[in-house]
């Protein structure tokens, strides 16, 4: 470049003259570019309860009129392992049909989107902000990295290869965090909630009134009938790591904590 | 695709997307098309990938992006010859690399900017308006105008962009 001052203010001017807000923006590029490699992104125009709600928040705490509708970007998979890159540089690896709806401000103070169909992720790591992934009937937040879900109006299943995700259906609530190897499933319907690995499973039948250990260790029972009664419920430290199997139908939890240290000679309470 | 991951294809992607926009608008004059242009320039690169490599992918991408620019002015008018030597105003590739690089940081620049600061710097910048004509436009005093692009041009300033731009306020 000649460093002369006429070629700067040039080049002021050139760019003045041409500036538009939004244009030359390599985010939407990228994402146009990517229809051609099996993803087809599509602007749409939103006006969900969330927008709403956010909108109306947005006017309350500057007193400013919205003048734009804000945006959703919507991905839908036209072909088996469509792979396409979010803003935060995650990488999901979509089966074919499958959706994948994130705002426009993705990545910038959270990183949420909503899914349907079956999705590999490949989460970019930033401990700031966790990836939270919403199916229409769960919620998976992600702690690690490489997982797994198919979601849809009846169930979601969440396979995690590596990493820590947290999972938690719509009804019953009962979060867990599933590592490597481990998988949790979820069915609409029968209000079933189950976690399992190769070496131990937990489900919750709410519907029934049901649950069911396999295997599994008391840390993990705690914490599942502690969410399910809503109570909290100790269990001393060296106690954590033994392990337990039992079926329990319509038994109120001081039934289920009886059952537990009786069969194990455990010192597990209700907290109260 | 071997040499080149999609990874690294999208670093390059982001990174020189805007540059190559800037540099084709110096020749096409129309922003939408010139984002077609970069947007064809990289779908032929990842298509013919595979066992191609490319030793300098920046000044491959801008030489690809003017080659297609002339094509394409060629395409559009073409019982019209045009002389090249005018089309690139007697710039080196090198030349018009920086030059689009530059452009890039001062676009970022006016991006970052406050709505209103923004503005009044287009109006100045863009539509070549004096301070009071701005001023008479907005209903703001001359001096809160001259203290709006006092305040964006340093704003450009501390980009690093060039010292000149100082002079240039």
């Amino acid at each position: 470049m000649k460093g002369n001052g006429k070629n700067i203010d040039d080049s002021v001017r050139f760019v003045a003259r041409n500036y538009q807000k939004g244009i030359f923006d390599p985010g939407w590029a990228w994402q146009r570019l990517e229809k051609r490699m099996g993803i087809t992104p599509q602007k749409r125009r939103f006006a969900s309860f969330y927008w709403v709600a956010a909108m109306v928040v947005g006017i309350i705490a500057s007193g400013v009129l919205f003048f734009s509708v804000e945006r959703t970007q919507k991905l839908v998979a036209k072909v088996d392992n469509a792979v396409f890159t979010l803003p935060d540089n995650s990488v999901v690896n979509m089966k074919n049909g499958s959706r994948l709806e994130y705002d426009k401000d993705f990545g910038q103070a959270t990183r949420n989107v909503k899914m349907q169909g079956e999705i590999v992720f490949e989460v970019a790591h930033d401990k700031e902000k966790p990836f939270i992934v919403s199916t229409p009937t769960a919620t998976v937040k992600v702690l690690g990295t490489v997982f797994n879900v198919t979601g849809n109006e009846q169930e979601t299943t969440l396979d995690v290869s590596s990493g820590k995700v947290l999972f938690t259906p719509a009804d019953p609530a009962i979060s867990f965090v599933c590592t490597a190897n481990m998988s949790a499933q979820y069915k609409v319907a029968e209000k079933e909630v189950s976690y399992f690995s190769p070496d131990f499973q937990l489900s919750v039948n709410a519907g029934k009134n049901t649950l069911k250990f396999e295997n599994a260790t008391l840390k993990d029972v705690g914490s599942l009938l502690s969410q399910y009664f809503g109570i909290p419920i100790n269990i001393p430290e060296n106690e954590k790591h033994i392990n337990f199997s039992s079926t329990f139908t319509h038994k109120n939890i001081r039934e289920i904590v009886q059952i537990i240290n009786l069969t194990l000679d455990s010192h597990v309470t209700i907290a109260e | 695709m071997d040499s080149l991951s999609k990874k690294q294809f999208s670093e390059y992607f982001h990174t020189y997307y805007r540059p190559l926009c800037l540099h084709a608008l110096h020749y096409l004059n129309n922003a939408e098309e010139a984002e077609d242009v970069v947007q064809e320039t990289f779908a032929n690169l990842w298509e013919k990938l595979d066992g191609v490599e490319i030793q300098s992918m920046k000044s491959y991408l801008f030489s690809a992006v003017r080659n297609n620019c002339l094509t394409k002015i060629r395409d559009a008018k073409p019982t019209v010859p045009f002389d090249q030597n005018y089309i690139d105003e007697g710039m080196t590739l090198q030349e018009q690399t920086e030059r689009a690089e530059m452009e890039n940081r001062i676009w970022k620049m006016i991006d970052e900017l406050p709505e209103r600061r923004r503005e009044i710097f287009l109006l100045a910048k863009r539509d070549g308006l004096r301070y009071k004509e701005i001023a008479e436009q907005t209903g703001l005093s001359v001096k809160t105008v001259e203290n709006h692009v006092a305040r964006a041009m340093q704003s450009l300033r501390k980009k690093d962009i060039n010292a000149y731009l100082f002079f240039f306020a």
